[in-house]
């Protein structure tokens, strides 16, 4: 007898990825095509938001990664979290 | 007739007192009721301060309605009444009677006209908080309490040292004006103000708390605890520069700490921390633009981190957890919860069409008047961060789900339907903001919709979520892994409460070697003592000569004393 298959698992990423990057090609489209004026800062130029938004979640995940090696204590450890009132 | 000048907190304080002898059905309408009442008292007059009383010498006005504070009112008030309505859920009348009277206290420090009064509504309200997390049925919440006490405590022993010096210049000083954070009394109010709001190093109270409290309750602590901060920062510190760079670092901290945390909770309310210190830096640059943002930017941030904290708490209810190690089928079991959890991490960061989103485009622009380009990046970095922390992170956890079919287990009608209202309001003041901008001290003519505005935030939530779910398909994204961050708290929860009991057991030990060397020694002088006089009673015996000697000395001594 076959053993069957684990089932799959389904997610949302696809989803959200797709979401994520219509808004993301509708968002630029629409900074290229009104053509914002010059603001004072680069990341305010057509475009520049979502370098923006790259680098936030790049610098979020480097820092959340290097919180979790420093910080870090398991949950059900002692550590410095056990309460003391 | 004549008008009613009561302060409109007044009524919730009062219903606390009715809510502790009400009967369970009665408790969550009553509350409803008098958040209704208040917001009919407020919005029944007219701006201006009520008849003044005087005690001890000191102006004591218990209602000066305005602009800035009638915004702030009105958030407290409605979120009041969504938290109502999710407190039909639980019995807990202890709790109920915790959220009106924090939500009164808070109410009623918006609207006071002076210090002392100020301070005194602001204690209630935080005695009242750590009441709430005290009530909690929550494990350790009372060691939680506790810790918030301490907290609160310092906050209100600034406030009372900086009133007291700020009074040392004369009544009328007392009326709750613009002060001076140079002054002596001014920086003790100033940092008791900052203990609140949540700046840096006293942002672990909040999340502490948040993490311990019920379900209810830390909807509860998001709509009524840092933000009375911030209307008194706006208040008291308008255009204090160094609230800029405090504003930073809440939201640097903030940010790392809500993509960080395996508790969501804990994230959410680090998430507020961000929120509150886009608020806090609006403040520092005081301009009217940005006075307007900060006041409108604290208003929404009431109903998304309520709506937030009721879907995460609708969540604990159910699975006794809500970390995003451990929301695996959550979707499932509760596909409407985890809808709501969407909607409201949506909310929450800021997307186009919801409240939060109308806001922060001001917040931009009042920052890029000032050209203040590294403040200016930070606050554009806070949607893009919680997008990633608060938005998908959760929804990517909860949606992962388990593909058969499961019995569901739906969270209480009453907890859906508040964090629904709340969502409903984000979305409904998000779709058309005139009736904030209206409500904003300042007359704003501004098109949040305008294409130049709405496509760069577009781009950059999808830029941002697009890098964040890339990064976790190519595992460059930490793993969910149940795991607890140390914080500022480690000092006095870890290696200083470890070194505080070293100490003391070292101390009572040294104390305890102290008293038995003291006792030995009192012990040997007593028996050489005894021996003596037993030396002396017995003069007869041979070795009584030395003893009869000293008796002669002594009293040769005590002749000598006595004649000369």
């Amino acid at each position: 007898m076959i053993k069957p298959p684990p089932p799959r698992k389904r997610g949302i990423a696809p989803m959200l990825l797709l979401l994520c990057v219509v808004a993301l090609v509708a968002g630029v489209g629409f900074e290229f095509i009104s053509g914002a004026s010059a603001r004072f800062s680069v990341v305010a130029q057509p475009g520049g938001r979502a370098v923006l938004g790259v680098g936030v979640a790049t610098a979020l995940v480097v820092l959340a990664r290097g919180m979790r090696w420093l910080l870090a204590v398991p949950k059900d450890g002692g550590g410095d979290a056990s309460d003391h009132a | 007739m004549p008008a009613i000048t009561l302060n409109p907190g007044f009524i919730c304080i009062l219903a606390a007192l009715v809510t502790l002898a009400a009967p369970r059905v009665a408790r969550a309408p009553i509350m409803a009721v008098s958040a209704v009442v208040a917001l009919w008292l407020m919005l029944d007059r007219d701006f201006g301060a009520a008849a003044a009383a005087a005690q001890m010498g000191l102006p004591v006005v218990f209602l000066d309605l305005d602009a800035l504070n009638r915004i702030f009112g009105i958030a407290m008030l409605i979120a009041l009444i969504v938290i109502a309505m999710a407190s039909s859920a639980r019995r807990s009348r202890a709790e109920d009677a915790a959220i009106l009277l924090m939500a009164g206290g808070a109410v009623s420090a918006l609207f006071v006209g002076d210090l002392v009064s100020f301070v005194g509504a602001a204690a209630l309200s935080a005695l009242a908080s750590a009441w709430l997390v005290f009530a909690s049925p929550l494990p350790r919440s009372a060691q939680s309490g506790v810790r918030l006490l301490i907290w609160q405590g310092l906050e209100g022993l600034l406030f009372l040292v900086g009133v007291a010096f700020h009074l040392s210049a004369g009544a009328a000083s007392s009326i709750f004006a613009q002060l001076d954070a140079s002054s002596i009394g001014g920086g003790f109010i100033f940092a008791a103000l900052l203990i609140r709001a949540g700046a840096p190093l006293a942002h672990v109270w909040l999340k502490d708390a948040v993490a311990h409290a019920s379900p209810v309750g830390a909807a509860a602590l998001s709509a009524f605890s840092t933000m009375l901060g911030v209307y008194a920062l706006a208040r008291l510190f308008p255009a204090e520069p160094v609230l800029i760079f405090i504003g930073a670092g809440m939201i640097v901290i903030g940010l790392a700490y809500a993509m960080a945390e395996d508790d969501l909770r804990r994230a959410a309310a680090s998430g507020l921390t961000a929120q509150t210190g886009v608020c806090v830096a609006l403040i520092g640059l005081g301009s009217p633009l940005a006075l307007a943002a900060a006041e409108g930017h604290a208003f929404t941030a009431i109903f998304a981190f309520t709506a937030l904290q009721l879907a995460l708490g609708a969540i604990l209810g159910r699975r006794g957890s809500v970390n995003a190690s451990d929301m695996e089928g959550v979707s499932r079991l509760m596909p409407l919860t985890a809808t709501l959890l969407l909607t409201a991490g949506l909310a929450v960061s800021g997307a186009p069409l919801f409240a939060a989103y109308t806001t922060i485009s001001i917040a931009l622009e009042a920052l890029a008047q000032w050209e203040l380009q590294w403040v200016w990046l930070l606050v554009a970095s806070v949607p893009a961060g919680l997008f990633a922390a608060l938005c998908l992170r959760p929804s990517l956890a909860a949606f992962n789900g388990i593909p058969q079919r499961a019995p569901l287990q739906e969270a209480p009608f009453p907890m859906l339907l508040g964090a629904a209202i709340a969502v409903f309001f984000c979305f409904s003041i998000g779709v058309a903001p005139r009736w904030l901008y209206g409500l904003l001290p300042t007359a704003l003519e501004f098109a949040p919709f305008a294409i130049d505005r709405m496509a760069p935030h577009l781009a950059l939530l999808g830029a941002t979520g697009v890098a964040y779910i890339a990064m976790r398909a190519f595992k460059l994204a930490p793993s969910e892994a149940a795991v607890r961050l140390r914080d500022v708290d480690a000092l006095y929860r870890g290696p200083l409460a470890g070194a505080g009991r070293w100490l003391g057991v070292v101390m009572l030990r040294v104390y305890g070697a102290a008293q038995a060397l003291l006792h030995a020694q009192a012990a040997s002088a007593g028996r050489l003592a005894m021996r003596w006089i037993r030396a002396c009673d017995q003069p007869y015996r041979g070795t009584g000569v030395l003893q009869l000697a000293a008796l002669l000395a002594v009293t040769a001594l005590a002749l000598v004393w006595r004649y000369f």
